[in-house]
């Protein structure tokens, strides 16, 4: 296990004690400094940190509040701005991990259509993927982003904006509609080949987190 | 009430000061600045400051057994952070004769 892992699943296990009523703001700065520009490594390891401060403050007695004091935003800015940030190469490496990630998650869910057309006797073995379905790839993988962005940024004081909601709603009917019309295929491969090349942009993502992790 | 900047400042120089009298953790450095007469320090105020000290290696952390359970960090100073002690001490000096100068003399000058 590398030492990003390591340390994931110490957190996991010591945040478990932490008292009900300190976990909101807990959890607030933590989904915070997720959307930071801090390595994986240096958010587990500012977790590790805040765990403890807090852990120690509720044996004392002591609230969230009373060892965070109350501008969480200002200190969670204070501590990224304190740590290194990734650099551009980490930037690109984990652009490409997280892409290459959804695409095969994507490629999967589509490798798992085929396979019930040809069951239910609709269909060839062929793996096709239509216009349509190329852009609905896109879109979904840009929505997450917008929504994880939007959320990161905005964990001290999440209300669902009109705009923001406007946005999602446009999103998922052009999502719809996109699947439904544009119909033309565009990528028609025999089905072992497209299960190697699922297969391959996991392998790819898996060692980028490993050279990402290792880099850290 | 003084500035958060200027606060910070000085606590960086006095949280270096307390960490070069013995190894010390967080909430230890926020009650002894509390005893110094700093209002209601946080260890989330501390927090941020001792981070940009290690990033600039003026201290380093070790991870030590407390007596209320798990392992704690505990801060020492680097010979990077003894100099940088060493020169906060001096500059606050300068500082601080300057300042009592002005706020000594400039009044009986107007």
């Amino acid at each position: 296990m590398n030492r990003v892992k390591e340390l994931i699943k110490k957190n996991n296990e010591r945040e478990k004690v932490m008292l009900n009523e300190n976990v909101q703001i807990y959890t607030n700065m933590i989904v915070y400094l997720r959307g930071s520009e801090l390595s994986d490594y240096n958010q587990e390891v500012v977790r590790e940190d805040i765990i403890a401060l807090i852990l120690e403050g509720q044996d004392r007695g002591d609230s969230i509040q009373k060892v965070m004091g109350e501008n969480y935003k200002e200190i969670c800015d204070e501590i990224i701005d304190a740590m290194p940030k990734k650099t551009k190469k980490e930037k690109i490496l984990e652009f490409c991990q997280i892409a290459f990630n959804a695409l095969a998650v994507l490629g999967l869910i589509r490798l798992g259509g085929v396979l019930i057309d040809f069951f239910t006797g609709n269909k060839s073995l062929i793996f096709t993927l239509t216009v349509g379905q190329i852009l609905q790839g896109v879109l979904i993988l840009s929505m997450a982003n917008i929504m994880v962005n939007h959320i990161t940024k905005n964990s001290f004081d999440l209300k669902g904006s009109r705009l923001y909601i406007l946005v999602v709603a446009i999103f998922f009917t052009l999502i719809l509609l996109m699947g439904y019309y544009l119909k033309m295929v565009v990528i028609r491969l025999a089905i072992w080949i497209a299960v190697i090349l699922i297969f391959s942009l996991f392998i790819i993502a898996k060692l980028i987190d490993q050279k990402l992790s290792n880099a850290n | 009430m003084i500035s958060s900047q200027m606060l910070k400042g000085v606590l960086e120089g006095c949280i270096l000061k307390f960490i070069a009298q013995k190894e010390t953790y967080a909430y230890e450095i926020s009650r002894r600045l509390e005893e110094f007469g700093f209002e209601a320090i946080s260890e989330g105020t501390i927090y941020p400051i001792i981070l940009r000290l290690q990033k600039n290696n003026l201290i380093e952390a070790v991870f030590q057994k407390s007596k209320s359970g798990p392992k704690r960090k505990y801060y020492y100073l680097t010979e990077d952070g003894a100099q940088a002690l060493e020169q906060f001490e001096e500059n606050w000096r300068e500082l601080e004769l300057a300042v009592n100068h002005i706020l000594n003399n400039g009044a009986e000058n107007e």
